[in-house]
């Protein structure tokens, strides 16, 4: 589904991805995580091409992102991604927030989209909020309705840069709910974060990153009880201690 | 239509030295103007940005007022004003350059005080209640703790009032004040080179406002917490 | 009689409202709206073009822009009103300038340098304006699928609108306040009118007061239209941001 073939990345002189090869098979769920700075987040925005690569190749769903003839917008409208700070449109009410794409981008119809939009909502668990404006939700509820956008493009891919990072402690659980449901219907799935509970229970991999490199690539129950490298060691017991 | 730029050099003391510096016979000129208009409207300002912001209605109520009227009329009119009022009021007539300059800090000081009240009330609420509570004094409060933040907040946006002011100079021009816009007018008439001298003198005007709008993009970008690189 | 320092001025407000007095200033106010107008739709015009090319990461776009905003919105109106007045016409193609005098030059040089002059100062509100919004907004319209495009039409125009209007509209009454510098190109406006009364009655301070009057109600009703406008749009539950500096 997703395949990453000797990548390099740099910021000006800064090498942030090292030579990666990775591959991702559909109904995967992969959770990466590291340090700050270690290139977890830019391996995912390159994926739907918000960064460029310098060389390499990225192959998505059998097309590759450095292709000439690479439609990009296509391409991005079968993989939904979920930012860590939301990124809702403040002028749109969330259901509004909801149809823009698929009327603009899949050509739905506003009635069918508006259909859409409505069920999304109930499966977040927000049914009641359809009307409001995203400055009037708590950061739960906005980010529950930033998945319910990125799914109603019916994505074949879901990508989520730390989607409870931004999060006061007691509204983390009401969105991972949603991403764990999600999971479990076998959507496709690269999760960046730090709760290593919901990495336990729901992923099929684990990616450790440091310093542009993937360190470790591990199913999860081999990850936190034989992690083969001494920084995901440290890692490990500096985030399972709080 | 061919282009006589010969004009520019042939002329150059005169726009330069008259028109710009304010060097010669006819006085005036743009920076001599400008510099003490740029001042002295800062002075008004402050003045009037803090008598906006005062608790007492009797200095409050005239500021508002003060300044709304200003705001709302053109330059153009205000200048007139002077030019015409000046004299009745003296009874004699008074040079251009002193009519202008009156009317330029008045007009002026009503968008600075605008600017020094924005800046204030920009600076966080708790830092008045901070300072209140540690028992200074107003004046103390104003000058030590609310104005060097408030400065600090309103530099770009002076810096932009300046800019606007430098231009508004060649307002003189239009009651005869021997600016670089009336040189340049002087100088046009004289050689019939229209074209040659307004755009010159729209890049000598130029250099100078641009040099200004970029040290206020400079303050801007020091001073903002700025999310993009 | 109304003594000042022992000096006399004789106030004689009826002169305003004598004929022909009262038609120049009826026929000035509908020039300086109409001169007002025109200028102002193409300024937006202009504004919203290159204030939207300056924020795109394709250089030559972004260099024309640049070069627009800032070499017509640091040089004063009165010059680009005498240049495009005097100056201009000369070098434009034999039908241009035809067409200029046909349809009275003083007036359309007017509206070039206005709209122009104003177009730049505006492509700076509107540049300021689409980058007041967090660079993400554009991510999230981009992975969404939509095109860069419609992510401008649909989500960072919308938004910077909202942000654009309490300065656009402090610009808008800049040039309307503008306006009337081109009585010094010979456009029969507000102010022009004001002058002539005052040429042939003596009585500056009336005709004077009276322009102002006009300019202080007209200002004062757009922006408090413009208040209604702000208001009406308001994005709910975002506060709106803090007074900002004018010009």
């Amino acid at each position: 589904m997703i395949e990453f073939r000797g990548v390099n990345k740099w910021f000006g002189s800064l090498h942030v991805l090292k030579d990666i090869n990775l591959a991702i098979k559909q109904r995967e769920v992969v959770v990466v995580c590291g340090p700050s700075g270690s290139g977890k987040s830019t391996l995912i925005r390159c994926i739907n091409r918000l960064e460029r690569i310098q060389n390499g190749e990225i192959i998505v769903d059998g097309i590759s992102l450095s292709g000439k003839k690479t439609d990009i917008t296509k391409l991005r409208a079968e993989v939904g991604m979920v930012f860590q700070q939301f990124n809702l449109y403040p002028h749109k009410t969330a259901l509004e927030n909801i149809i823009l794409a698929p009327i603009w981008v899949r050509k739905q119809s506003r009635a069918k989209a508006l259909k859409i939009g409505k069920d999304l909502m109930a499966k977040v668990g927000i049914p009641d909020k359809l009307d409001s404006y995203p400055a009037q939700l708590s950061g739960g509820q906005q980010q529950r309705v930033a998945i319910a956008r990125a799914l109603a493009m019916q994505p074949k891919i879901m990508l989520f840069d730390e989607p409870t990072s931004a999060l006061d402690p007691e509204m983390i659980n009401e969105v991972l709910d949603v991403m764990t449901n999600l999971a479990r219907e076998g959507m496709t799935m690269i999760v960046i974060t730090h709760e290593m509970g919901f990495a336990h229970r729901v992923s099929t991999r684990i990616i450790f990153m440091d310093e542009g490199q993937i360190l470790e690539d591990e199913s999860p129950e081999l990850f936190f009880t034989q992690p083969k490298n001494e920084r995901t060691r440290f890692f490990l017991s500096k985030i399972l201690t709080h | 239509m061919s282009f006589d730029w010969s004009v520019i050099f042939s002329n150059a003391k005169f726009l330069l030295l008259q028109g710009l510096v304010g060097i010669g016979v006819y006085g005036g000129g743009t920076l001599r103007l400008a510099i003490p208009a740029i001042l002295l409207g800062f002075v008004i300002g402050i003045i009037l940005g803090l008598a906006r912001m005062a608790n007492r209605p009797w200095i409050h109520y005239p500021a508002v007022l003060y300044i709304e009227l200003i705001r709302g009329v053109p330059l153009i009119i205000v200048i007139f004003w002077f030019w015409f009022l000046v004299p009745v009021i003296i009874g004699r007539p008074i040079p251009e350059y002193w009519v202008a300059l009156t009317a330029f800090v008045i007009f002026e000081g009503a968008y600075i005080g605008e600017i020094i009240r924005a800046g204030i009330q920009s600076v966080p609420k708790g830092q008045v209640e901070a300072a209140t509570a540690s028992g200074l004094s107003y004046a103390h409060i104003m000058f030590d703790v609310i104005l060097p933040q408030a400065i600090r907040n309103m530099i770009p946006a002076l810096v932009t009032q300046f800019i606007v002011l430098f231009k508004d100079t060649s307002l003189a021009s239009i009651i005869g004040m021997m600016d670089l816009t009336k040189a340049a007018q002087t100088v046009s008439e004289r050689e019939l080179r229209p074209f040659e001298m307004y755009l010159f003198i729209a890049v000598v005007y130029w250099i100078f406002t641009y040099s200004m709008s970029r040290v206020a993009h400079r303050l801007e970008v020091r001073m903002s917490p700025d999310r993009r690189p | 009689m109304f003594g000042l320092f022992g000096l006399s001025y004789e106030f004689r407000w009826s002169v305003l409202w004598v004929d022909p007095h009262l038609t120049w200033l009826l026929n000035g106010l509908s020039t300086t709206l109409r001169l007002a107008a025109i200028s102002w739709i193409i300024a937006v015009l202009l504004g919203i073009i290159f204030g939207a090319m300056r924020t795109v990461s394709f250089r030559p776009a972004h260099a024309i822009a640049t070069v627009y905003v800032e070499f017509f919105r640091n040089v004063p109106l009165l010059v680009w009103l005498f240049f495009w007045y005097f100056g201009a016409p000369e070098v434009f193609p034999e039908f241009l300038k035809q067409w200029f005098i046909r349809h009275g030059i003083e007036f359309w040089s007017g509206v070039a340098a206005i709209s122009i002059y104003h177009g730049s100062r505006l492509a700076e509100v509107i540049r300021s304006g689409i980058q007041a919004i967090p660079k993400t907004q554009l991510e999230a319209g981009l992975s969404s699928g939509l095109s860069v495009i419609e992510t401008y039409r649909l989500i960072l125009i919308p938004v910077a609108l909202r942000l654009i209007v309490p300065p656009a509209t402090n610009e808008s009454l800049n040039l309307l306040k503008n306006t009337s510098l081109a009585m010094t190109i010979g456009v029969a406006e507000l102010t022009f009118a004001a002058r002539q009364i005052e040429t042939y009655t003596a009585k500056a301070v009336e005709a004077l007061t009276a322009a102002a009057l006009i300019y202080l109600v007209l200002c004062l009703t757009i922006s408090m239209i413009m208040n209604k406008i702000e208001r009406k749009y308001a994005i709910p539950g975002l506060i709106a941001r803090g007074t900002g500096a004018e010009h």
